[in-house]
């Protein structure tokens, strides 16, 4: 798998290349900016073009020049991976964010059908159920609520029976049930079924400042009610004003100007908040100081930007379309890394608690 | 070589009792059939040969024990109460009652400079306390109390500059500034000088329900600003009412009847409103319900509990007055442990996370 894997890489790539100048050209970049094979191919070096200095800005997930997962403790990942635990750092730092109405799961407050049904009865608006740990808005459901049911995205109606079914498979995990937002203006009409938000890079340098290299907007697509990229989402690029100069869509295959469900224009559209959202994804990042870089979904709402999520590690599979993450004033702040830079990769993949790959570490021996 | 005489020390105190020879055949054989570490056979004293197998079974040892609650709380979590920045951000997103968090002193905190702090000072009007981030035992922590325009602890002035020199060797790790919570009428007669803090240990059983392990109540002594035995403090045993059973000091050692310095009596009364105390634990605990054992701090004020602080590493030696913390109910939850267990202690101990000398120099 992984053979065929690399081979439609070469491939993809021997128009530009044949497989030895790859192969001489993937050790060249890894002695030069430290880039993985992996990112290599995944930002198109091959097809030649940019410059060293512009290649050096591209943020790859397997190590790159400039490299801000590194300075993320594994032990502090948790504020962001556990949304549980995030939710509530978020409302004690005194950040906007949805409001959190319950949990359920084996070890949160809603356990059986009873509690559920309970709850459900007291709300009479629109819920969103997300699991506590997932990524890419995998399993996240959007109830809408008229005449005392809940409706699916399609329609169908969500009983308490199946709600409760649903937040049963994911009680070891657990789910948080939020209200649901709305965007406003053009943003709301551009996509209307899905929350549609904006991802903040921001990243700290070492002079303890904070930067915002990067600033896009996502749109969902379908009915989907999450605008993540995994499932068919569209990202956009902001200029520094908001204002949008680019846009991709079907996972980064496919560039737009007009959204393809509803056939509004994207391109020069200027989303709402795009100041108060930078703002707030700054205030936000001063307050995480134990983390060095965070990706925040932020969307723009009546009252205000509201924080959905933050992300320690922000996939920065755009920078192929939108150029490189770190440029000008940012290149100063961050360690630069060599080929022969040591490489800890526990602080982004623990590997703690993980079975030993050696056979005989597995078994007990004394058992 | 202090290593050495600090064994020695502990085989002489045992030495009335057991020869060394018996001493070490007596260790194999408690970790061989209650898995309790040899560091713990001392602690609890179990050379003087006064208690059951069945009693000893009920101790818990830092070091490993037959149960071994801290093993629930998976390390991935720690940091939610090791961090007191992250712990305090907490326990106000879940809305339960604790000092409220005024500022941040450090590196890329809200304060980094004498200057700023100069400012915070002057505009500042009450009683503060100023807390390490990550520290044990009250160690670092400044209890300042406003007069006219200056700040003083105990009877000695804190300017601006001396605070800052506090809070300089260790301001990459931070300083939380804190508004001070005082004790309620009947902990202040007790000593007033410290917040007096009850400890209540909890624990999740298997069916997911909290339970409490043990409490007792920490008062401080001398010119000490904080409750903790390892700055001098003294703590007393409750029942389960709320009945102060008996009080030691001098790390659980000595028993006390009255206190030093104010002579109130530490043991025979009985604590007015200290239910409440146990139930804000347990609430809390569900709260926190992706750990798995916890040792909850909190005072108890005019206006109520408040909690101080939460610890994933509750102390264990007050077993030595008590006697075990294990009860039927709690062992039924917990692993029993043989003397063969693998010990993963990096649950408790994590040393992956080592400094990024890039970042934090």
């Amino acid at each position: 798998m992984k053979t065929r894997k690399i081979y439609e890489r070469l491939k993809k790539a021997a128009p530009y290349r044949n497989p030895f100048l790859q192969i001489i050209d993937i050790i060249w970049h890894k002695l030069k900016i430290n880039t993985h094979p992996a990112d290599y191919y995944l930002y198109e070096f091959y097809k030649g073009g940019k410059s060293w200095d512009e290649k050096k800005g591209y943020i790859g997930r397997y190590g790159s020049y400039y490299w801000p997962y590194e300075t993320i403790a594994l032990k502090d990942m948790i504020v962001l991976t556990n949304k549980y635990i995030q939710k509530h750092i978020l409302r004690g730092m005194g950040l906007p964010a949805p409001e959190l109405l319950a949990t359920a799961g084996q070890d949160y407050t809603i356990r059986s059908h009873e509690g559920l049904k309970s709850h459900l009865a007291a709300w009479n608006f629109d819920i969103v159920i997300k699991p506590i740990s997932s990524t890419g808005g995998a399993n996240v459901n959007l109830l809408g609520w008229a005449d005392g049911r809940f409706f699916g995205m399609e329609g169908e109606e969500w009983s308490s029976e199946r709600i409760w079914e649903y937040l049963s498979r994911h009680k070891e995990v657990g789910c948080l049930i939020e209200r649901r937002v709305f965007n406003v203006g053009q943003t709301a009409k551009i996509h209307p079924y899905s929350l549609n938000t904006y991802r903040i890079i921001t990243i700290r340098s070492q002079d303890g400042k904070w930067h915002v290299p990067s600033h896009m907007i996502k749109f969902g697509c379908g009915k989907s009610c999450v605008d993540n990229i995994t499932v068919g989402g569209i990202m956009v690029n902001l200029d520094e004003n908001g204002v949008a100069i680019q846009a991709l869509g079907e996972h980064f295959t496919r560039p737009l100007t007009h959204h393809p469900d509803t056939g509004l224009p994207i391109l020069g559209v200027q989303p709402e908040g795009f100041k108060d959202v930078i703002a707030l994804a700054l205030r936000a990042s001063h307050k995480f100081r134990m983390l060095s870089t965070i990706g925040w979904d932020i969307a723009y709402t009546a009252e205000g930007p509201v924080i959905i999520e933050g992300n320690t590690l922000w996939g920065g599979n755009y920078q192929l379309f939108f150029g490189p993450v770190v440029d000008g004033e940012l290149t100063k702040g961050l360690k630069r890394h060599h080929f022969y830079s040591r490489y800890s990769r526990e602080h982004i993949f623990p590997r703690l608690q993980k079975k030993s790959r050696w056979p005989w570490r597995r078994i007990r021996w004394w058992a | 070589m202090r290593k050495f005489a600090k064994w020695l020390k502990l085989v002489r105190k045992a030495s009335p009792f057991k020869n060394v020879f018996q001493q070490i055949l007596d260790i194999i054989k408690t970790k061989v059939r209650i898995n309790i570490a040899p560091a713990e056979y001392y602690l609890y004293q179990f050379y003087k040969g006064d208690k059951t197998w069945e009693e000893k079974e009920r101790f818990i040892g830092l070091n490993g024990s037959l149960y071994w609650p801290y093993e629930l709380n998976r390390l991935k979590f720690n940091v939610t109460l090791t961090n007191k920045y992250i712990q305090k951000c907490l326990l106000m997103g879940f809305g339960l009652p604790t000092p409220r968090l005024i500022t941040t002193v450090g590196a890329n905190f809200e304060i980094e400079t004498v200057d700023s702090l100069r400012k915070f000072l002057s505009s500042c009007h009450q009683d503060i306390v100023f807390k390490p981030i990550s520290s044990m035992g009250g160690h670092r922590v400044l209890v300042l109390t406003r007069r006219g325009k200056a700040f003083y602890m105990a009877d000695d002035e804190y300017p601006a500059e001396r605070i800052w020199q506090h809070v300089k060797p260790t301001l990459e790790v931070g300083f939380l500034v804190e508004k001070k919570a005082s004790n309620n009428e009947q902990l202040n007669s007790l000593f007033p000088h410290s917040l007096n803090c009850f400890r209540v240990a909890t624990i999740k059983l298997r069916d997911q329900n909290w339970k409490i392990v043990t409490w007792g109540l920490k008062v401080g002594s001398g010119k000490s600003v904080v409750d903790n035995i390892r700055a001098g403090g003294f703590y007393i045993f409750l029942d389960e009412k709320g009945y102060a059973k008996t009080a030691s000091s001098k790390n659980y050692e000595e028993r006390v009847s009255h206190h030093p310095d104010t002579g109130a009596p530490l043991s025979g009364f009985q604590l007015v409103g200290a239910e409440v105390v146990k139930d804000l634990a347990l609430e809390a605990s569900r709260r926190f319900g992706f750990m798995g054992t916890i040792g909850w701090d909190i005072g108890l004020t005019e206006k109520g509990p408040v909690i101080i602080e939460g610890n994933n590493l509750w102390g264990v030696v007050d077993q030595k007055v008590s006697g075990g913390h294990i009860t039927d109910e709690i062992a039924q939850s917990l692993k029993r442990h043989t003397f063969l267990s693998r010990w993963d202690r990096t649950r408790m101990f994590p040393n992956f996370h080592r400094k990024m000398k890039a970042f934090n120099k």
